[in-house]
């Protein structure tokens, strides 16, 4: 049997990339064939995928993952193959319309195309309770929580020496050092991380530093951020590197001291779940899915208000207790994430639907 | 989720933002008035104060335009293209944004003055009441009498 993956974006080093690599390999391993068709292929990838538009026929099952605006949900709606999604999740709208208003119409678009999608799909998957509810609300009958499959044996690779060496540097320098991963974008929230980190620094450390990593999704965000680091006077303090290398981004996560996730909407967010592989505490606001990736190795808070997340972030990391603790308990949550487990979830969600269909076909 | 240690813990970082929070800060006020000012997301239509702030948000016309591009000599004529009309365009969009900020500066003056205005006619309209039932208070005593 043949279960080929249907991407609108297909990028090297993304959560949804790396989940339809392992995918591909987690159901090649079970015995089944196996491709990836995407709308755009980015990177070095071109030669593990192709265009959707080169699909005619051959699969026996087709399986779509939904996390954007995509004409690829209207050819699906077409094909006769039987359909399964794996929703990622789709920001609301509401989020960019002030930003990036075209992008908030393509994200309202998105959620009309999962409406469609949910009458003629067999079964659809969700990383998170959260987005699985989402899943209901618009019509999907058959449903399953199937976590992210996540290669922590990624995370072994060599960090970047250079920044390693600089970052080490700073560190003797002293103060704490605040990390966030996630592209910025209105929805992650970072002028409310800007916020705390200034009040942190005022009260608790005024040689605190914070590093923001991610790609720009809105570039009016993005100057709204930095205005906001000069009018509360943390230029030296703060940095927002973009997207940054592989090695690179391994780099921060071992030297940072806490991660902090202020996020408002998120389908899971993986960064949550790498923190806590690198040892890092992990603080983070009660939102969208975020409780369910943090689960009870962190430190959960139900206000953002930045005095409360400036007395948070001193907490953990001036007990040295409650820092441990949750570090210990953050190596607990990356093991019940782990890929062999993750893996085995991924074929029971699919194996009543396989078993179905491979009866139906004799 | 959230186990009891995590409650516990939650519940100790309430009590100590409480106590922070009794000691005045002025730099934590303008914290919150400037992270609010960007987190305005969810503003309703009708709400001018957040649409003057979005037309400041677009006001800033930015000439730096990307020139990366998958095919080299593209990302190159562009770079050429770019440095050609660099003065041309820096120009025009200065005069724009400076014609932008002046008509966001009108809008909330304006804003104000209609605040002011709201809240006089609003002073105004309790006078008013007042005066009425102290009219209606005479009338009925001087039918009494």
């Amino acid at each position: 049997m043949r279960i080929d993956q249907f991407l609108p974006t297909f990028t090297a080093d993304d959560a949804i990339g790396n989940h339809v690599l392992r995918s591909r390999e987690v159901l090649q391993q079970a015995g089944f064939e196996s491709r990836i068709w995407a709308e755009e292929i980015f990177g070095h990838l071109h030669h593990q995928a192709r265009s959707y538009l080169d699909y005619s026929s051959g699969a026996d099952v087709l399986l779509y993952h939904a996390s954007t605006h995509s004409r690829m949900a209207e050819f699906l709606l077409t094909r006769p193959e039987p359909l399964l999604v794996y929703y990622h999740n789709i920001t609301p709208p509401e989020y960019f319309a002030r930003w990036e208003p075209q992008a908030a119409m393509s994200m309202k678009a998105a959620r009309v195309e999962l409406g469609e999608l949910g009458g003629v799909t067999q079964l659809a998957m969700a990383p998170s309770h959260y987005s699985e509810q989402e899943l209901i609300n618009v019509g999907y009958r058959a449903t399953a929580l199937t976590p992210l499959l996540i290669d922590f044996a990624d995370y072994q690779r060599r960090p970047n020496s250079r920044a390693m060496t600089r970052l080490r540097k700073q560190r003797e320098r002293g103060g704490a050092h605040w990390l966030f991963v996630g592209r910025l974008a209105p929805n992650k929230c970072q002028h409310d991380i800007i916020g705390a980190f200034a009040v942190y620094r005022q009260l608790f450390d005024p040689k605190a530093r914070l590093t923001l990593i991610g790609g720009v999704t809105s570039d009016l965000y993005y100057r709204a951020l930095r205005r906001l680091v000069v009018e509360l006077e943390i230029e030296g303090n703060v940095e927002m590197l973009g997207s940054v290398p592989f090695d690179g981004l391994l780099a921060y996560y071992r030297a940072c001291d806490v991660f902090v996730c202020l996020s408002e909407h998120e389908g899971f967010c993986v960064p949550i779940v790498e923190a806590m592989h690198f040892g890092l505490p992990v603080i983070g606001y009660s939102a969208a899915a975020v409780p369910e990736a943090i689960g009870d190795a962190g430190l959960l808070l139900r206000d953002k208000d930045p005095l409360m997340v400036a007395c948070a972030v001193d907490r953990v990391l001036a007990d040295g207790a409650v820092r441990s603790r949750l570090v210990k308990a953050g190596q607990s949550r990356v093991e019940q994430l782990s890929l062999p487990r993750t893996s085995r979830a991924l074929l029971s969600s699919l194996s009543p639907f396989l078993a179905h269909e491979q009866a139906q076909r004799g | 989720m959230a186990g009891a240690y995590q409650e516990r813990l939650a519940r100790d970082v309430v009590e100590a933002a409480e106590e922070r929070a009794a000691e005045p800060s002025a730099y934590l006020d303008r914290v919150r008035k400037a992270t609010a000012r960007v987190a305005s997301s969810h503003a309703t239509p009708d709400d001018a104060r957040s649409a003057l702030l979005a037309v400041e948000d677009y006001v800033g016309i930015d000439v730096d335009v990307p020139t990366v591009s998958r095919w080299k000599p593209l990302g190159l004529l562009k770079q050429v293209i770019k440095r050609l009309t660099r003065w041309y365009f820096g120009y025009v969009a200065h005069r724009i944004t400076l014609l932008g900020y002046a008509i966001v500066r009108f809008g909330i003056a304006s804003l104000q003055l209609t605040d002011d205005l709201q809240e006089s006619t609003q002073a105004l309209r309790a006078k008013v009441e007042d005066l009425e039932a102290r009219v209606d208070r005479l009338e009925q005593r001087s039918r009494l009498s």
